[in-house]
C-alpha cells in the first residue's frame, strides 16, 4: 500500500497540510482571543474606573451628609461584629463606622454592575486593607449556620487580605494605567480576572472598586471558534487528499502497464509491445522502453551463448584450483611435517650440544683435577728422588759394611786355620802320647807283676790321649765347619756386594725413571692446561652453537607457522574452490550428496542386521587384523565379514553406476579396506598386473590420501558428507564424495562414490 | 753354643777324672783270674793279638831304606838306636795283599829268641788281658800250614781276635830263611 506512488504523494500531501493548517489555526485562534481580552479588558477597566468614580462620589456625599466623618471612614480599627444577624459566621465579620450606610446606598449600585454583564461575577468597593464594607446582595444572603454554605453565600463585611484581594485594595494608579488586572484561579476552578479602580477620597487613596470577571464564557466562545476553524480544515484536508489520490492514480495506470508488459517480457514473452497512448513524460517512457527491449532481445542471445561458455571455463578453472589446492596441501602438509621434523631434528642438536657443552665442562674440570694431581705427582717424584739419593747412600754404606764383613770373615778364616795348625801339633802330641803310653804298658807287660801298676797307669794315659785325640778330631771338624761357613759367607758378601751394586744401579735407573716421570708428569699439567683452555674455548663455541640452534630453531618455527598458514590458505583456498565448485556444480553435487545418504544409510542398515543376525560379530567386523590373500598384486584381503557382504550389497552398489557420471559406488572401512567392489571391478584375475589393476580391485586397502580421508571421514564437522577432488591411478579427474557409516553407533567406514568429472 | 761347648769340655774333663780313678780301684780287686797280656793290632783289615811278652815297643814308621832283591813282604829295613832291623809284613802271610804304609801304621817290635823284627801293623789297638782259658783253638777245617801260626782265637762281638804264636810265624821258612840268609 505504501509502495504507491498516489498514496505517498498524499501522504506527503495530508503531512504538509496538517502542518500549515495546524499553525494557522493556532495563530487564528489566538489571535482572536486577544482581541476578545483586550475588548473585555477595554470594557472592564471602563466599569472599574466608572465603579471607582462612583464609590468616591458615594463616600464623599456620605461624608457630607455627615453619617461618618473623614476619620472614621479612614479608620482601619475594624470591629468584629459580635451581635445582629452577621454575628456568629466561621469567616470573622467586622463593621465600620461607614459600613452601614454603605449598605444602603451602594449595594444597587454594585448589583447593577453584575447584572448588566453575566461575565461579572462581582462588583465591590474595598478599603485599601482589603475590607469589604458591602458586597453584591447575591453575596450577602443571611447566615444559615452551615460553614460551606455561608462561605459562598455570605460574603459581605470580610477581609479579603489575600494577595490578589490586597493588591487590588492597595493599587494606587502609581504605574499611570488607572486600573489593575489580575488574573487568578478562583477557588471553583474558572479563571478569574481581576479588575480594579483605585478610589480617592479628595487627594487620599481610600481603597478600590474590584470588578470580577468570570472567563468561563470568554474561554468557551474561544474554544467554540478554535473547534470550527478545525472542521473546516480538516473538511479541506480530506477533500484535497481524495482528489490528489484518484487524480495521481489516474495518471499512474499507464505505468502499471508498462510494469506488467515487463513482466511478461521477463516471462519469456519478448515480443510484447507497451500501448503507447500519450504524448507526455510517460508515453516518452513506454517509446523508449519498447526501444530498449527490441535491443536487449536481439543481443540477448548472443550474451547467453557467451556465458555459457564462461561458465565452462570457470568450471575449468575451478577444478584446476581445486586440483591445485589439493596438491598445494599435500605439499604444505609435507613442508610442515618437514618443518616439525626440523624442529625435532635441532630439538635433538639443542640437547646435543647442552651435552657437549656439559662433557667439556666434565673435561675442563677433570683437566684442572689433573692439572692438580700432575703438581701432587710433581711433588711426589721429587720427594722420590730425594729419597733415592737417600738409598743412594744407604747403598753405598751398606757396601763398605759389606766389605768390612767380607774383611773379618777371611781374617776369621786364617785364624781359624792357624788353630787348625795348632790342633795338627796338639794331635801330633796326643798320638806320641798315645805311642808312649802304649810303650810304656808293653814296658810294664814285660816286667810282670812289678809293671802291674804301672801298666794300669800308662793304660790311662794312653785313654787319655785316644782322648785328646777325639777331642782335637771334633776340633777339627768344627774349625772345616768355620771354614766352610766363612767360605760361603764371603761368597755371600761377594754376592752382597753385587746385589748392592744392582741395588745402586736400580735406584739409580729410578731415579732416572723418576725424572723422567717428573718430565712427563711438567707435560701432562701442560697439557692439562691447554686441555683446559681448549675445553673453554669449546665450550664458547657451544654455546655459540646453541645460540645458532636457537636461531635455527627460530627460522624452523617460522617456517612451520609460514606453512600452517599456508596451510590455512590453501585451506581457504579449497573451501573457497568448493564454494565456486558448488555454485558451478550445485545440481550435480545435490544429487551426489543424497545418492551418498542414501547409500550410507542402506550399508548402515545392511551392516547392523548381520550383527545382529549374527552373520558376523561386531568385534570381527571392527577387527584390523586383514588376511593377506596369497598370490595377488596389489595385495588382496580377506576377513570375516566380506563374502557376506559380496553376496548382499554388491547388486545395491551397482545400482549407482545407472548415473552416467558415477565411475564406482563402494563400501569401505576406516582403514581403507574395500571389502565387496562393483561387479564392473570384479572381474576375473588374468595374472597380468597392469589388466588387474584396473578390473579387479576388489578387497583391497585404498590408503591412499583420497581412500583414508574418505574412510576416517566421521561427520565430525557437521556437513554428513565429504568431498574431494582428484586424479584416479587410472588417470580420470574424480570427484569423490563420501558419507560415514556407523554400526551400533561406532564409526566403522564410509559409503563412497566417485563421480567421473566431464 | 760356645758356653755349651765350654760346658761339654768341662763335663768330659770331669768324666775322664771319674773314670781314671774307678778303673785304678777296678784294676787292684779283679787281678786274681790266671791272663796273659796281649797287644791288639790291625793288620789288613783283621784283628790279631801279639804277646806282651814278645813286644818290645811300638813305633812310627821311620822312614824306611829299601833293600833290593828281598821277598816283597820284607818292606826294608831302619836303624833302632844303632841297631838295623827289618820290617815284615805279615799281610802276604795270612793271604792277603801288601798293606800300604798309612799315617796311622806302625812298627811293633818284637824280640824272640834274640832275634828282632818290626812288624808293620796297620793300627795297634792297645794292650789287653785276655784269659788263659778263654782261649779256643781253631777249627780243623783250616789249612794246616796256617793253623800252627796261631794258639787260638776268640770271638769278641761281631769280630773274632785272633791270639798269634809269634814262634811259629818268626820260624816260618820264608821269613826265617830270609832273615838268616839276610844276616848270615
Amino acid at each position: 500500500m505504501l509502495n504507491r506512488i498516489n498514496v505517498k504523494i498524499v501522504l506527503a500531501l495530508i503531512s504538509v497540510l496538517t502542518v500549515i493548517m495546524a499553525l494557522s489555526t493556532y495563530m487564528i485562534v489566538t489571535q482572536r482571543a486577544e482581541v476578545l481580552r483586550e475588548e473585555l479588558l477595554v470594557k472592564a477597566s471602563t466599569l472599574a474606573k466608572v465603579g471607582a468614580t462612583a464609590m468616591a462620589q458615594f463616600l464623599e456625599s456620605g461624608l457630607d451628609s455627615g453619617e461618618f466623618t473623614l476619620e472614621e471612614l479612614f479608620d482601619t480599627d475594624y470591629r468584629e461584629i459580635t451581635e445582629g444577624p452577621l454575628a456568629g459566621a466561621a469567616i470573622p465579620k467586622y463593621q465600620t463606622a461607614y459600613d452601614s450606610y454603605l449598605d444602603r446606598t451602594i449595594q444597587d449600585f454594585e448589583d447593577a454592575f453584575v447584572a448588566s454583564d453575566p461575565m461579572v461575577v462581582f462588583a465591590v468597593l474595598v478599603d485599601r486593607n482589603g475590607y469589604l464594607p458591602t458586597h453584591n446582595s447575591i453575596y450577602s444572603r443571611p447566615l444559615t449556620g452551615n460553614a460551606d454554605q455561608d462561605r459562598d453565600g455570605n460574603r459581605t463585611k470580610r477581609l479579603f487580605n489575600d494577595p490578589v484581594g490586597l493588591a487590588a485594595g492597595q493599587y494606587d494608579n502609581s504605574d499611570g494605567n488607572g486600573y489593575l488586572r489580575q488574573v487568578y484561579q478562583r477557588d471553583t476552578g474558572e479563571t478569574m480576572w481581576d479588575v480594579s479602580a483605585p478610589v480617592y477620597i479628595g487627594d487620599r487613596h481610600w481603597g478600590g472598586f474590584r470588578i470580577g470577571f468570570s472567563m468561563q464564557q470568554t474561554e468557551a466562545a474561544i474554544a467554540d471558534l478554535r473547534n470550527e476553524i478545525l472542521f473546516y480544515m480538516g473538511l479541506l484536508l480530506l477533500f484535497s487528499s481524495l482528489t490528489c489520490y484518484f487524480v495521481v492514480a489516474r495518471f499512474l495506470l499507464p505505468l502499471k502497464e508498462l510494469t506488467l508488459t515487463a513482466d511478461r517480457i521477463t516471462a519469456g514473452s519478448l515480443d510484447e509491445q507497451v500501448k503507447v497512448t500519450s504524448a507526455d513524460e510517460i508515453g516518452q517512457l513506454g517509446q523508449a522502453f519498447n526501444k530498449m527491449t527490441q535491443v536487449i532481445v536481439k543481443n540477448l542471445q548472443s550474451e547467453i551463448d557467451k556465458s555459457n561458455r564462461m561458465v565452462q571455463s570457470v568450471k575449468e578453472a575451478i577444478q584446476q584450483l581445486s586440483t591445485s589446492a589439493n596438491e598445494l596441501m599435500a605439499i604444505s602438509t609435507q613442508q610442515a611435517a618437514g618443518a616439525t621434523q626440523q624442529a625435532a631434528a635441532v630439538q635433538q642438536a639443542t640437547t646435543t650440544s647442552e651435552e657437549i657443552a656439559a662433557t667439556a665442562k666434565q673435561v675442563a674440570e677433570h683437566a684442572g683435577r689433573v692439572e692438580e694431581i700432575a703438581l701432587t705427582a710433581t711433588s711426589s717424584s721429587s720427594a722420590g728422588q730425594q729419597a733415592v739419593g737417600n738409598a743412594v747412600d744407604g747403598m753405598t754404606l751398606l757396601k763398605g759394611q759389606v766389605q768390612s764383613i767380607a774383611e773379618a770373615m777371611l781374617q776369621l778364616g786364617e785364624n781359624s786355620q792357624k788353630i787348625g795348625g795348632i790342633i795338627d801339633i796338639i794331635d801330633e802330641i796326643s798320638d806320641q802320647t798315645n805311642l808312649l803310653s802304649l810303650n810304656a804298658a808293653i814296658e810294664a807287660a814285660g816286667a810282670g807283676e812289678a809293671g802291674k801298676r804301672f801298666s794300669i797307669v800308662a793304660n790311662e794315659v794312653r785313654r787319655l790321649a785316644d782322648r785328646t785325640a777325639e777331642a782335637t778330631n771334633q776340633v777339627k771338624g768344627l774349625i772345616q765347619q768355620i771354614q766352610q761357613a766363612t767360605n760361603s759367607t764371603i761368597m755371600l758378601t761377594e754376592e752382597g756386594t753385587k746385589g748392592v751394586d744392582a741395588a745402586s744401579t736400580l735406584v739409580a735407573n729410578i731415579s732416572e725413571v723418576l725424572a723422567r716421570v717428573n718430565a712427563a708428569v711438567d707435560e701432562t699439567s701442560t697439557a692439562a692446561a691447554e686441555i683446559k683452555l681448549m675445553t673453554q674455548q669449546q665450550t664458547t663455541a657451544s654455546e655459540q652453537m646453541a645460540e645458532t640452534i636457537v636461531e635455527v630453531r627460530d627460522v624452523a618455527n617460522q617456517v612451520a607457522t609460514s606453512s600452517q598458514e599456508t596451510t590455512e590458505a590453501i585451506s581457504e583456498l579449497t573451501s573457497l574452490a568448493e564454494r565456486l565448485q558448488d555454485l558451478v556444480e550445485a545440481d550435480l553435487l545435490a544429487q551426489a550428496k543424497e545418492q551418498v545418504k542414501t547409500g550410507a544409510t542402506e550399508m548402515e542398515r545392511v551392516l547392523n542386521e548381520a550383527v545382529d543376525r549374527g552373520n558376523f560379530s561386531l568385534e570381527e567386523l571392527f577387527d584390523d587384523n586383514y588376511e593377506p590373500i596369497p598370490g595377488t598384486d596389489p595385495q588382496k584381503y580377506r576377513t570375516k565379514y566380506d563374502d557376506y557382504l559380496d553376496r548382499t550389497i554388491q547388486t545395491f552398489e551397482n545400482g549407482f553406476l545407472t548415473d552416467a557420471h558415477v565411475v564406482f559406488a563402494v563400501l569401505v572401512d576406516r582403514n581403507g579396506y574395500l571389502p565387496t567392489h562393483n561387479s564392473k571391478y570384479c572381474q576375473p584375475l588374468t595374472g597380468d598386473q597392469r589388466h588387474d589393476t584396473v578390473h579387479n580391485r576388489t578387497k583391497r586397502l585404498f590408503n591412499d590420501p583420497v581412500g583414508l580421508a574418505a574412510a576416517r571421514y566421521d561427520g565430525s564437522d557437521g556437513r554428513g558428507y565429504l568431498q574431494q577432488m582428484y586424479n584416479r591411478d587410472t588417470g580420470e579427474k574424480m570427484w569423490d564424495i563420501s558419507a560415514p557409516v556407523f554400526v551400533k553407533g561406532r564409526h566403522w567406514g564410509a559409503f563412497r562414490i566417485g563421480y567421473l568429472m566431464d | 753354643m760356645n758356653r755349651h761347648r765350654d760346658d761339654d769340655i768341662q763335663t768330659i774333663l770331669q768324666e775322664m777324672r771319674s773314670d781314671y780313678w774307678r778303673h785304678l780301684e777296678a784294676d787292684n780287686e779283679q787281678a786274681s783270674a790266671a791272663t796273659e797280656d796281649f797287644l791288639v793290632v790291625r793288620i789288613a783289615d783283621r784283628r790279631y793279638a801279639l804277646p806282651a811278652g814278645d813286644c818290645r815297643e811300638v813305633l812310627r814308621l821311620p822312614a824306611l831304606v829299601r833293600v833290593p832283591r828281598v821277598p816283597a813282604h820284607i818292606r826294608g829295613i831302619f836303624n833302632l838306636r844303632g841297631e838295623i832291623v827289618a820290617v815284615t809284613d805279615l799281610a802276604p802271610l795270612f793271604a792277603s795283599p801288601p798293606q800300604e804304609i798309612l799315617a796311622g801304621s806302625r812298627l811293633v817290635v818284637t824280640a824272640r829268641g834274640g832275634m828282632k823284627t818290626a812288624l808293620l801293623v796297620a793300627a795297634v789297638e792297645g794292650l789287653t788281658s785276655l784269659e788263659t782259658a778263654r782261649i779256643e783253638p781253631l777249627a780243623d777245617g783250616a789249612a794246616a800250614g796256617q793253623r800252627e801260626l796261631f794258639r787260638g782265637k776268640r770271638n769278641e762281638e761281631g769280630e773274632s781276635l785272633l791270639v798269634l804264636n809269634l814262634d811259629k810265624v818268626l820260624e816260618r821258612p820264608e821269613l826265617l830263611i830270609d832273615q838268616k840268609g839276610q844276616m848270615s
